[in-house]
């Protein structure tokens, strides 16, 4: 039997077009919405590595560029999104297209809404449902296969002046399409597809093992695990294969379908607390954490993990591997896959917290900061998804363990009624 | 899990399913900007006050709407045309339909009406282009359903359009409206329910986006079949589970092309010796037997849509396919034994004959366009045998 909640929801509006040649068709996307002369949105990693050059070729001549905005902080703030607003109605632009990642395409959101609303007041729509009208046209091109936020309906964006986060939450803020193009991430540095790919997968393996889950996330989170498991090895290997970039593109993408439908839990409560405090990336976190939060929750949901065993392993394995001992043997796949991803990266991949350096060569999660991690996990909404509660002592015993690499032991864990 | 090289996916339906689920009504309207919604429902659905828990969530919530218990029953043209002219006097701006096929038809219908101000389908069955910009569309199906109600198909007498931007934007499955039709009822449309979840499956150029849709729909389907074939305990959620199949179903199906098991059950029904879900329930395996026979598709997969993973997995590889097939043959069988005949087995339990066959293998490929009358006959005498193709 299907595991079916008493009640829940699942929606994900956004018309997915995929493929190898796929860029070619946004001047048809665009004449759907009676739209002729977009903005692109991008920042200066994705335009330097000459995409916006694919995206434009891609389009010819049979779409006039009102303007390229390439300057989008990694961090989307409020004053990249008055800019961009201001450019939009100066060009007399007609639709938004987003090349990037999460903070290009909350930025191209935010933007979306001064322009829509012809309002310069962002603040005044912030919030769930206060958007009550359908935006401008949006397109969004992921340029790398793993955060899935082309599916969410949410922006985030920073008023630094105001140290103030504003929260956009509305179905108005789907995209109305989202194009992925197997060209976007085929230059991807091998570190940053294997950190990606492991956001995608934690993000599926999350959504299908917490408290949220429903038969259409899972569904959506069993296809992506059963993507990324059969392409991401064969990627790093040959990172110009061009069927493969393609299906970690779309694996990222119905992963997102499914922690937007299905939230997340401990992994990325402590990731996001890692991240904020340390600076490190999201999905080099993810790779860390997922094993972990799996093996914290197991006597929980270890009945779920085992599930995943088929699409991360196939039917043999899952097959030969006795029922008690198949949530055990995914969470040794994953270990497994950030080894290798480790070798293949020659360490650019970490392992452990540990093994994170910034920049300069420096331990970037440095030992002493694991205290301040953990009470910034406290206060991460993400915590509420996940199947077993953790207070200080938990947080940091799961951190002490992922810093140093080594396995949880599971004596300490303490488990809620 | 094979990516096609280029594909498109669109499912603009939101789904809410479960335990009060329709209170969730007015505050989904309103965020798509709607302040009155026309509320519609058939006879069944009125008979069985299906209407009401929609009405007190809207007065709970201070939502105004306009209300037609059960569609007119004149035709269909002055149906919609009285409808379209209630929507308009009461000045709705989105529609909520309680009830199955016909009347969702009507609903879609109506809304390209008030949508494009077009009177007639005429227009759009010749090609003309359905906008994206219709009226918001609320469902609310019952486990008496034909199974199209989320889907982007529209069929009204022999007009057939179907567009992607003719599917429902928001349903409501609520154990309140799902009904509690008879077993025999059920059956059929848990049938539907799983033709429509495997076909989308293995179709043609399947993505796995639709997969998500087309997987949990059959998975759905199979379960309530096998609690209504006397398998395992029945659940007493089981006419909510037969109207979430039949609803996934439908968005799996969404606006991409019907199945050869859709046209020959239709054909088939034309007879009027066989309800089309039974037809589809039965010519189903064979199709798809046919298809794989034929290397046009692979079934492998469809033992793990029917159960869990541990049969599929645990049955060795070379027989998956052949024990799906029988997985879906015996199910038929019990079904038939429980119903005391009711739901056949075989096309030859209903009485049709060889050459209605062929009339309907005849009639089903000229639908497609496409179709090869020869395969569909094989796949029509084997179903009327029940007897496997290799």
């Amino acid at each position: 039997m299907l595991h079916m909640p008493g009640y829940y929801e699942y929606c994900c509006r956004v018309k997915v077009v995929a493929g190898h040649d796929v860029l070619e068709r946004i001047p048809e996307m665009l004449d759907r919405v009676q739209a002729s002369r977009p903005m692109i949105v991008t920042d200066r990693g994705v335009a330097g590595a000459g995409l916006i050059d694919i995206v434009t070729k891609a389009m010819g001549d049979k779409v006039t560029i009102g303007g390229i905005e390439d300057d989008v902080p990694p961090d989307s703030s409020l004053e990249a999104v008055q800019r961009i607003a201001e450019a939009y109605r100066k060009n007399a632009c007609d639709a938004l297209i987003a090349v990037g990642g999460g903070s290009v395409l909350d930025t191209a959101k935010g933007a979306n809404i001064m322009v829509s609303e012809e309002t310069d007041d962002l603040l005044a729509f912030s919030g769930a449902g206060m958007l009550k009208h359908r935006l401008k046209p949006l397109i969004a091109i992921p340029t790398t296969a793993g955060t899935g936020s082309e599916t969410t309906q949410a922006a985030v964006i920073k008023d630094h002046a105001r140290h103030q986060k504003m929260i956009f939450v509305s179905y108005f803020l789907l995209p109305d399409a989202a194009v992925l193009d197997s060209r976007m991430t085929l230059t991807l540095p091998p570190a940053i597809t294997a950190a990606t790919a492991m956001d995608a997968l934690t993000h599926a393996m999350e959504a299908y093992t917490c408290l949220a889950k429903n038969p259409l996330s899972d569904a959506s989170a069993i296809s992506a695990i059963e993507l990324i498991a059969q392409h991401l090895m064969p990627v790093m290997k040959q990172p110009d294969h061009r069927e493969g970039r393609l299906a970690l593109a779309v694996a990222a993408t119905l992963a997102g379908m499914s922690f937007s439908n299905a939230m997340v839990g401990m992994v990325h409560n402590i990731g996001h607390a890692t991240g904020a405090v340390c600076g490190v990336p999201h999905g080099t976190c993810m790779a860390i954490l997922l094993p972990y939060g799996l093996e914290y929750n197991l006597h929980r949901n270890g009945h779920l993990t085992a599930e995943l065993l088929l699409p991360l392993e196939g039917a043999d394995v899952y097959a030969r591997t006795p029922r008690h001992q198949r949530a055990q043997r995914v969470i040794a796949r994953v270990r497994e896959m950030n080894q290798s991803l480790h070798d293949i990266t020659q360490g650019q991949h970490p392992r452990c917290l540990r093994e994170i350096y910034d920049r300069d060569g420096n331990a970037a999660v440095p030992f002493e900061r694991l205290s301040d991690i953990a009470a910034a996990a406290k206060n991460d909404g993400a915590a509420i998804i996940n199947p077993e509660d953790l207070d200080d002592e938990d947080y940091r015993m799961v951190l002490e363990h992922a810093w140093d690499g080594t396995p949880l032991d599971r004596t300490r864990i303490k488990t809620g009624s | 899990m094979l990516i096609p090289s280029n594909f498109e996916f669109e499912c603009p339906v939101k789904t809410h399913c479960g335990d009060r689920a329709l209170d969730h009504i007015p505050f989904e309207l309103r965020a798509m900007d709607v302040a009155k919604p026309l509320l519609i429902g058939d006879e069944p659905a009125a008979r069985e006050k299906r209407l009401i828990p929609v009405l007190n969530a809207c007065r709970d919530a201070e939502m105004t709407l306009g209300v037609v218990e059960d569609i007119p029953h004149a035709d269909p043209e002055d149906a919609v045309r009285q409808l379209a002219a209630i929507y308009r006097d009461k000045d709705c701006d989105a529609i909520v339909a309680v009830g199955q096929g016909p009347c969702i038809d009507m609903a879609k219908w109506l809304n390209l009406v008030v949508s494009t101000g077009q009177a007639t389908l005429a227009p759009f069955v010749a090609g003309q282009t359905i906008p994206r910009a219709v009226k918001p569309l609320a469902v609310i199906p019952s486990a008496a359903a034909d199974g199209n109600e989320l889907s982007g198909y529209l069929r009204i007498g022999d007009a057939t359009v179907t567009s992607v931007n003719l599917m429902p934007h928001l349903l409501f499955i609520d154990p309140r409206t799902a009904g509690q039709p008879s077993d025999v009822t059920m059956v059929e449309t848990a049938l539907i329910a799983l033709t429509n979840g495997v076909e989308t499956f293995f179709r043609e150029n399947a993505n796995p986006m639709t997969a998500i849709y087309a997987r949990t729909a059959a998975r759905l389907a199979a379960d309530a079949l096998n609690q209504l074939a006397g398998r395992g305990d029945r659940d007493d959620r089981l006419a909510l589970t037969v109207a979430h199949a039949a609803a996934l179903g439908g968005c799996a199906v969404g606006g991409g092309p019907l199945s050869h098991t859709h046209h020959l059950g239709h054909a088939l029904a034309e007879t009027g010796k066989i309800p089309v879900a039974q037809a589809m329930g039965i010519v189903l395996s064979y199709a798809l037997e046919h298809r794989a026979i034929s290397g046009v598709i692979d079934i492998d997969a469809l033992l793990g849509l029917l159960g869990d993973g541990d049969r599929y997995a645990l049955t060795p590889e070379s027989q998956r396919s052949a024990s799906a097939l029988y997985l879906l043959r015996s199910l038929l069988n019990q079904l038939f034994d429980i119903t005391d005949g009711q739901i056949r087995r075989t096309l030859q339990d209903s009485g049709l004959t060889l050459p209605e066959l062929q009339d309907a293998a005849g009639q089903a490929a000229e639908k497609e366009g496409e179709g090869d009358p020869a395969s569909h006959e094989t796949i029509l005498t084997h179903a009327w045998e029940g007897r496997p193709l290799r």
